[in-house]
């Protein structure tokens, strides 16, 4: 062990002697901070086109965003206006049509009638829109909603009213040459009173009567009636999780649909696509003690208000992976990158010099000169870990917001627990020193077998990034037993352990195959063993040709 | 005192299907400075190889003090140092740093890095980057480096190449130093007859992988010609042939010339023969020199080059 010992710590000196090395964990921290910083730059310029950014006009001028949308508004509702005069004017007073139509186009008066009324209904709302200053085209919707603090609800009247008036107007338009049923004059007052009422909350700011609206225009809404139960669950849970109306609920629905879903798929004993009760596959066991801890998770998120406002980010950005692992991604790749070229040389580049002649001179056993160079380079992996994890925790401090920075929950047994953010990412990064390990034996299985730097530096280099992209491609493969034995698909083991079902991976085979179904997905301990098992064998090919063979 | 530190038995060595290394085997002992003479190709780094651990015999043992280098490689290992081939170190530390490296690995006190650097001169320049270096002053660290952790085995592998003429001086000295002194068992490589006669107790020579044979520096002269060579400058040669069959003296005549004679002389008889052929007219009297090289000839049969 003294010798190990000894001999280890000659490596680390020969090690953080190496420009290469200082070279690339200097290059980690700058392209991982870069890339934060990269990111943050993406949602400043998507923030300024959003708002202050220079549009064109109808007028062929430059304006800001606020100008352009409200000189927009006018015109689109003098156009509207003009279209509507030319609609009515095919009517007679009488509410017939004025021309007659050859069979072909089939247009009757009703079509007619309905075209005015979704007319009407638009100019309404747009009237309201200028009225109340409400952002017609829901432009600073998104950005309102995940980078701003306080979040107004208003911004959603107009969504919610649209219901409202397109049944008012329909009702209103075909009063005047009809009378109603008795069912639409109940609707025709229902949206009467709702236009109404939207325009007090408009002015009030009134949240809690903006809520009851809501779901008295779940009744106007065509649908069954299970999805009509469900709807209103999710309004009782909305309230309860938005009580002041400041946070954004397109952040809450996901969570709030998964419970209802899930609640109901448990109620039933069968498992739904979504709360309405879609496409009922039988719940086994297993399942169903899965979905009980999926309710645990969705349950406590909803009571800590964990909400996914980071995939709500990506949607803005347009960016596919998260800004935490885009970042992650980042220094790990250069961290590895650092691992194979140390890993890939050290055997070979000292039999090259001839320095290895002091090793071999040396009382010890190649095999330790083995182990020692192994732990001295693995050594490298950790302390690099340990950086990028301070890079990466000040990187997301100095450029996103503290929100996006959510512990990760769990559950067992249905009882959900959650690990700090930090903790969790640290475990995180230490989850994935497996598979960098798992890349530093292969390297220097390839230094030893090869015994020149740049064929073992090159050849490993090639695998990772080929293993990068075929890991990606085959994740998309449908999954089969033998697939579980391909090595790349095992070497995003971190995320793959601290997984919440939002993981890249996840997402994509959610994608590919359609549905939800997570159950295929290889499972992080298998991934885990099958990675030690590789880097045994690949350790031991190492020791068999730097041990056994002639250094001539 | 005598007990052997380093022995060698049998060993062979095959690279692909030629056998490089056949049946060696010598030992050498504390307090005498062993040399491995040899042309170029011969097998010496071959041998030299196998006992410090790079190659594996193919056939026969090792012992280093005592312990087999297969079975016991660490105890085997332990006191031995040396150079095989060139001296290589890490360019990029000093050569101080080279030597710090090294002695963790044997445990060896800091302070013995400032001895062996005096030990082999090096005190100016110890603190440059070894790629700076030239040859001679890599050879001088890689000596420093043999001799760091106190060997009682020193294996040197062409030491002097790259070494300037007082470099060379040094370099025995410090060898004879380390086996008379130390008592040391030093093997030291060669292909340069010269360089081990005046640095060499013992000589081993090979050639082609077979050890001709092995012996005393001293008596080896005596074993070609029965005596050491003087060169005799005379009067009257055929006189002195005359005195010499006369008095029935124990020295061989070598050669003959029309004003000299070569005699070999057995140690003793110097300076009776001297005293004889005084009446022959003596003029003068020389030790002949490069009489190894005769020798090696002798034993080699003088088919091959040395360089
Ligand atoms: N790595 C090798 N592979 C094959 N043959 C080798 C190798 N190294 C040396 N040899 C051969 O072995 C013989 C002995 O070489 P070596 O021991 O280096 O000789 P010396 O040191 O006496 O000059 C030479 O003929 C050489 O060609
Ligand atoms: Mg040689």
């Amino acid at each position: 062990m003294r010798k190990i010992f000894a001999l280890y710590r000659n490596e680390l000196e020969k090690t953080f002697h190496r420009a290469t090395t200082w070279l690339l964990l200097g290059l980690m921290v700058v392209s991982t901070f870069g890339v934060g910083a990269l990111l943050r730059l993406g949602i400043k310029i998507t923030e300024s086109y959003t708002f202050g950014g220079l549009h064109i006009n109808s007028q062929g001028e430059e304006v800001d965003a606020d100008t352009y949308y409200s000189q927009l508004l006018e015109e689109e509702t003098a156009s509207l206006r003009s279209s509507l005069e030319t609609e009515k004017a095919r009517l007679h007073p009488d509410g017939t049509l004025k021309e007659t139509f050859d069979g072909e186009s089939g247009m009757g008066a009703a079509d007619v009638y309905s075209s005015i009324a979704s007319m009407e209904a638009s100019l309404f709302l747009m009237e309201f829109a200028q009225k109340h200053g409400l952002d017609y085209y829901n432009y600073r919707f998104y950005v309102d909603a995940f980078l701003e603090e306080d979040y107004d609800f208003r911004g959603e009247i107009l969504v919610i009213m649209r219901t409202f008036a397109d049944t008012y107007y329909l009702l209103e338009t075909n009063r005047q040459y009809r009378s109603l049923e008795l069912h639409e004059a109940a609707q025709y007052a229902l949206a009467k009173q709702a236009l109404e009422q939207c325009d007090k909350i408009a002015l009030s700011g009134d949240y809690q009567a903006w809520l009851d609206l809501q779901v008295s225009a779940v009744s106007l809404l065509a649908g069954d009636e299970g999805s009509k139960q469900a709807m209103l669950a999710q309004y009782e849970l909305l309230r309860k999780a938005n009580p002041d109306g400041k946070t954004n609920p397109a952040l809450i629905y996901p969570v709030i649909a998964d419970i209802t879903t899930l609640e109901r798929s448990l109620a039933d004993d069968v498992e739904y696509d979504d709360a309405g009760g879609g496409n009922a596959t039988p719940l086994t066991d297993k399942r169903r003690a899965e979905l009980e801890n999926k309710l645990a998770i969705a349950n406590y998120r909803l009571d800590h208000r964990y909400f996914s406002v980071d995939s709500a980010l990506r949607r803005l950005l347009g960016v596919s992976i998260p800004s935490y692992d885009l970042m992650k991604q980042t220094g790990q790749s250069l961290l590895v990158i650092l691992v194979l070229i140390l890993a890939g040389s050290t055997i070979a580049q000292e039999i090259a010099t001839g320095s290895i002649k002091a090793l071999i001179i040396a009382p010890v056993r190649r095999r330790k000169i083995l182990v020692a160079k192994a732990l001295s380079i693995f050594t490298v992996a950790v302390a690099g870990s340990v950086v990028l994890f301070g890079v990466l925790m000040a990187g997301e401090a100095a450029f996103f917001r503290s929100e996006l920075h959510q512990p990760f929950v769990y559950a067992a047994e249905g009882v959900a627990h959650a690990l700090p953010f930090g903790f969790y990412r640290a475990a995180e990064l230490a989850v994935d020193l497996l598979p960098i390990l798992n890349w530093l034996s292969f390297a220097l299985m390839l230094s030893t077998l090869l015994r020149n730097t740049a064929a073992a530096v090159g050849i490993s280099l090639g695998g990772y990034f080929l293993s990068n992209t075929l890991g990606q491609v085959l994740q998309m493969l449908p999954q089969s037993w033998a697939l579980r034995f391909i090595p790349m698909l095992h070497y995003d083991l971190g995320a793959s352990v601290f997984s919440s079902g939002e993981s890249q991976s996840a997402m994509l085979a959610e994608l590919l195959s359609g549905g939800g179904d997570s159950s295929g997905t290889i499972s992080a301990g298998f991934s885990a063993c099958y990675l030690a098992v590789l880097v045994f064998c690949f350790g031991l090919t190492a020791y068999d040709s730097f041990c056994k063979k002639d250094l001539k | 005192m005598s007990e052997t530190v380093l022995r060698i038995e049998n060993l062979s060595k095959c690279f692909g299907k030629r056998w490089v290394v056949q049946n060696v085997s010598f030992d050498v002992r504390p307090g005498e400075v062993f040399g491995f003479l040899g042309p170029n190709g011969a097998g010496k780094t071959t041998v030299i190889k196998m006992i410090m651990g790079f190659l594996r015999p193919d056939s026969g043992r090792i012992l280093l003090n005592g312990y087999d280098r297969e079975k016991q490689y660490e105890k085997a290992m332990e006191r031995i140092g040396g150079i095989v081939e060139n001296p290589e170190m890490y360019k990029e530390f000093s050569g101080r740093r080279n030597l710090e490296l090294y002695a963790r690995l044997h445990h060896a006190a800091p302070s013995r890095v400032e001895e062996v650097v005096r030990t082999v001169g090096l005190e100016n320049r110890i603190n440059e980057k070894v790629k700076k270096y030239s040859l001679g002053m890599k050879q001088r660290v890689g000596v420093a480096q043999a001799l760091l952790h106190r060997p009682n085995i020193l294996i040197l592998d062409e030491p002097t190449n790259g070494l300037d003429p007082a470099g060379i001086r040094e370099l025995r000295d410090i060898l004879k130093h380390q086996a008379h002194e130390e008592q040391v068992a030093v093997m030291v490589s060669s292909h340069m007859l010269a360089e081990m006669e005046l640095m060499c107790d013992r000589v081993g020579i090979i050639e082609n992988g077979v050890l001709r044979g092995v012996m005393d520096v001293g008596s080896m002269l005596e074993q070609v010609s029965g005596g050491e060579m003087y060169v005799y400058t005379l009067a009257d040669v055929p006189k002195a042939l005359a005195l010499l069959q006369e008095a029935d003296s124990p020295a061989r005549v070598a050669e003959q010339a029309e004003q000299s004679l070569t005699l070999a002389i057995p140690r003793d008889a110097l300076a009776a023969t001297s005293s004889l052929l005084a009446q022959a007219g003596l003029l003068g009297l020389q030790k002949k020199q490069n009489t190894l090289e005769d020798a090696f000839i002798h034993i080699t049969g003088g088919g091959t080059q040395i360089a």
